[in-house]
Order: C-alpha cells, then structure tokens, then sequence
C-alpha cells in the first residue's frame, strides 16, 4: 500500500509567491491610476476640464477596475490556498479508514477553497469529508482504504492494493 | 472567471459611481475661481448661448477678474444664495419688479447714452433689448425676437456684489462690454 500526500510546502511556497505578487501588481496599479489621474488634473482648467473630466475619471475607473480583478481572482484566490495549505500542513491529523467515493457535491467557500464532498462509508456510520477540488484529480474516484484527514479534510490518503 | 466577475459586480459598479462623483468633485476643487476674481451673470433667458457668451466676456477682462461665467436660471433655482451671489442679471421686464429689491443703483453716468431703468430717482438697469427702439445687444448669443417678442429686457447689478463702483468696478466694466457686444 502506497502512501500518497495531498499537500506539499512547495504548493503552499507558489501560493504565499502568487500572492505576494498579486498585491505587488495591485498596488502598482493603483499607484500608477492615482498618479496619472493627478497629474492630468494639474492641466485642468476651465477651458480644457469638459475634455479631462472623463478622461480622468476613465482613467480612474479602469485603473480601479484592475485592482478589483486582481484582488478577487488572483490574490483571493492565492491567499485562500495558502491558508488552506498551511492549515493542512500544520494541522493534526487524524486517520479513517473505509470505503471513499468522490461525489459531485461541490461548494465554493467564501474567500475560501472549493470543497467536493468525499462520502466515507464505515462501522458505525457513513460520514461527508470534504476534498480540496484542487486535489480532486490525485484522489481516486472510489478506494478503500485509510485517509489522513485535518479538519475533516482530506490531506493524504493510502489505498488497499496499491503496489 | 465570468462568474467570478459577476459574482463581485457590484465592486466594480461602486467603484464606477464613486469614482465619477471624486474626480468631478476634485475638477470642480482644482477649476472653481474664487467670487472675489469672478463676474457671474445670471440670465433669466432659455435659450441662452452661455458657453459663447461667457467666452467672449472673457476675453476682455478688468483687472484681479480671472473669468466671466453666464448662468441661466428659472424660477426654481432663482434661490436666495443666487440672488445674493449674483454680479449681474439679464431679466425680462415682467419680471423686473419682482426682483427688483436684489438690485442695486448704478450711476448713470457709466451708462450716458443707453436707456436706463429708473425708479425713485435712480438708475438701477441698462436696457439690452427693446425692439420699440432698436436696441438688441449681444444678438449673436440671444435670439431676443423669439425669446422675447416686444417684451423688454433689462441688465441689472446685483445688491450684494463686491464688483460694483464700491468695489472693484469689474461688473460695471463687464456690463459696459456686454453692451457694446453684437
């Protein structure tokens, strides 16, 4: 039976990196839109403010447009998986055992990961656990065998038969 | 990522709005002149070419006045503040004793030769536009025939401006030039 390890400081490494360039681009971004806006409100005057209003506030909205999109689907998403890694690396882990099956229950958790539900079938009771969707693809669709599981997630698993 | 953008929709709808009232509000900040280097005419004329107007005012200015703006008003926005803002009015003549206690007297002789407003004694308007007479001042950014008819229609100082003879003159000296525009 082969032990396989869901998660790795290298993933949470990449995640911890993605984040910090992702607010590094934010704030650049909206340096740049804040300096830009006010430099072009230097040249303002009553005959040239019709054609720089918007002008400056296209400027604006664009630029803040940006730091929104960054800050929602790059760094969000980043920091989410990094606190999720670092929960799952430095949590304690308790071990299952019986039969998992993957099912097509999937949730996306606020300012979290995306969870897919993992249904355990076991003496006395059949329980949920929940899969980072991230690592759907390295668990099998159905096994047996044992989890390691941290905060119900699931962060390694070994099934029966494995070579 | 569509649905990542639509989930957070309403961020880039605030952003949009708030961003549009900042930098009109700044503009507004960084554009405004202060009163004390400004002639404000209100006119009481829709219709009014103000833009054009008050660029042509501006080309000539008195001295310490950075600009000359042209407003128009009704009614509703004919309030106090303005009233009491105001340098100089364009006002029909059926409105004329309305308002009249937002006027102040001018001397007549900054105006020999036009024909005055009177009342009690004193000169308080210049007459713009009487078709009775031939006098239409400043026909290029007012159609007085359509607006007007044979109505009327004077050129009064405000009570309360700072840019008559007891000030700095600039409105009497504005007034002058409107009256010669044609």
């Amino acid at each position: 039976m082969k032990r396989v390890e869901l998660y790795r400081t290298e993933e949470r490494d990449r995640a911890a990196l993605r984040k910090k360039r992702a607010k590094t681009a934010m704030l650049a971004v909206g340096a740049a839109g804040l300096v830009a806006c006010a430099v072009l409100c230097c040249f303002a005057t009553r005959k040239t403010v019709a054609v720089l209003r918007p002008v400056v506030i296209g400027v604006s909205i664009l630029s803040g447009w940006v730091v929104i999109f960054l800050s929602h689907a790059v760094y969000g998403e980043a920091k989410a998986a990094q606190t999720h890694d670092e929960l799952m690396l430095s949590g304690e882990r308790i071990t299952v055992a019986g039969s998992f099956e993957k099912t097509d229950d999937v949730r996306r958790v606020k300012n979290g990961v995306t969870v897919r539900k993992v249904r355990l079938r076991s003496e006395p009771r059949d329980m949920l656990l929940n899969l980072n969707e991230e690592k759907a693809a390295l668990l099998p669709d159905a096994f047996s065998g044992t989890v390691e599981t941290v905060y119900d997630f699931i962060a390694a698993y070994e099934a029966d038969g494995d070579g | 990522m569509v649905k990542k953008i639509l989930r957070n929709a309403h961020r880039y709808v605030f952003w949009a709005v708030l961003s549009a009232i900042l930098w009109t509000w700044i503009l507004m900040l960084c554009t405004e002149v202060h009163p004390r280097r400004k002639v404000v005419l209100y006119a009481d004329l829709e219709g009014l070419d103000k833009a054009a107007m008050s660029e042509t005012l501006s080309e000539d200015l008195p001295a310490g006045i950075r600009c000359v703006e042209v407003e128009r008003f009704t009614d509703q926005i004919f309030s106090p503040a303005a009233v009491q803002s105001g340098d100089l009015f364009l006002i029909p003549e059926h409105n004329a004793e309305a308002y009249f206690d937002s006027f102040a007297p001018i001397e007549r002789d900054a105006f020999s030769g036009c024909l005055l407003y009177e009342r009690d004694g004193e000169a308080y308007g210049v007459c713009v536009y009487d078709p009775a007479k031939g006098i239409a001042i400043a026909g290029r950014f007012i159609d007085w025939e359509a607006l007007l008819g044979q109505e009327r229609c004077w050129l009064f100082f405000g009570v309360n401006s700072g840019h008559l003879d007891s000030g700095d003159g600039a409105a009497i000296a504005v007034a002058k030039r409107l009256t010669e525009l044609d």
